[in-house]
């Protein structure tokens, strides 16, 4: 069926102007209830959005504090089943295996490490190897 | 009583408006005498709150649910207040309407999701249109009952029609013809270009063109 562009802008303009005639009408009987609950929800905007955002200031320090321990875990995280290294004992205490703070009291301690590594080492004291007492 | 205007009334008011003479092409013409009765709100509160129930009954027409409505709409308040308070007032139309539209249409998805779900369980409760169910709500009296009545009808057939046509033509419906946003404001708040507002509008005007009898 052919209808003419005047015709059918005619029936357009109608519908628009019926339907605009509607929503107005519809918008404008809002029920109470809903119009309270939307004046609440535009309020919970404007307060969350005057609010300072704690999420904001504690985002960032999380998140650094996250990456810290990530690199922390990569760093010193050995798999258990992996091979310990083969160590040298003449080299297994140097400088870098001093703690940072450790004190006076504990320099001798960790000086002596190697001493304490190699009695461990030994066998029993006990034993007549060991050249003790029978 | 009978409030709709005819062209020559709409020509008038247009006119008194300063928009001048009007040569009508469509339902983009529609818009001047739309435009000028909503001026540009100095705050966000006052635009939320000239557009708060226009936002929940177009809504309320796409998802056909007054609760999942509300949802959409406070949660596009919240969107438009937290990211784009700062823009400059005119912006807030066509950002506002793109959230909302987005929200819907998340809503809209995440039901279809539902729906189907629900048909294969066989625990779906649907009408004979394949609409969800409860579609009314209890009516609120007014002072004129009758005519209370034939506005919510009205209303009600106009927003079944709607819902019918697929989802960018409704869209455009919505924003072009109810809102009367411009072509380049609805392009934006839809996301297209504007030669596919206009392609949408015309199909979309296409297919409402034989109902206008059941809205009035």
């Amino acid at each position: 069926m052919n209808t003419s562009p005047a015709k059918t802008n005619n029936a357009d303009r109608e519908l628009a102007m019926r339907a605009q005639e509607i929503y107005q009408e519809a918008c404008a009987n809002v029920d109470v209830r809903t119009h309270a609950q939307l004046a609440a929800a535009r309020r919970n905007a404007m307060t969350a959005a005057r609010a300072p955002s704690h999420r904001r200031v504690w985002l960032p320090a999380a998140g650094a504090m996250a990456a810290c321990a990530l690199a922390v875990g990569v760093i010193f995280w050995r798999p258990a089943s992996a091979p310990a290294p083969a160590q040298n004992p003449q080299t297994a205490l140097s400088d870098a295996d001093l703690p940072l703070d450790a004190d006076n009291r504990q320099m001798g301690i960790y000086q002596n490490l190697e001493f304490y590594q190699w009695l461990a080492r030994q066998p029993d004291a006990r034993t007549p190897a060991d050249g003790a007492p029978q | 009583m009978n409030t709709q205007r005819t062209s020559d009334e709409v020509d008038a008011l247009a006119r008194d408006e300063g928009f001048g003479t009007v040569s009508w092409t469509g339902p983009a013409l529609v818009e001047p005498a739309m435009a000028a009765a909503r001026p540009v709100a100095r705050s966000i509160e006052a635009f939320l709150a000239s557009i708060e129930r226009r936002a929940w009954r177009v809504a309320e027409m796409a998802l056909n649910d007054g609760d999942e409505a509300l949802d959409a709409v406070q949660d596009a308040m919240l969107r438009l207040v937290h990211h784009y308070g700062d823009k400059p007032a005119d912006e807030w139309p066509p950002l506002f309407w793109g959230i909302l539209r987005r929200r819907i249409t998340d809503l809209q998805r995440r039901r279809n999701v539902r729906n189907r779900i629900l048909v294969w369980t066989g625990r779906a409760r649907q009408d004979e249109d394949g609409d969800e169910l409860p579609a009314w709500d209890a009516p609120d009296p007014g002072p004129d009952p009758a005519r209370a009545l034939a506005a919510r009808q009205s209303h009600a057939a106009m927003s079944k029609a709607v819902r019918a046509l697929p989802r960018r033509q409704q869209q455009v419906f919505i924003l072009r013809v109810l809102e009367g946003l411009d072509v380049a404001d609805t392009a934006r708040a839809m996301g297209c270009s504007e030669g596919s507002v206009k392609t949408h509008l015309s199909r979309a005007m296409e297919s409402l063109r034989g109902q206008l009898e059941a809205w009035r």
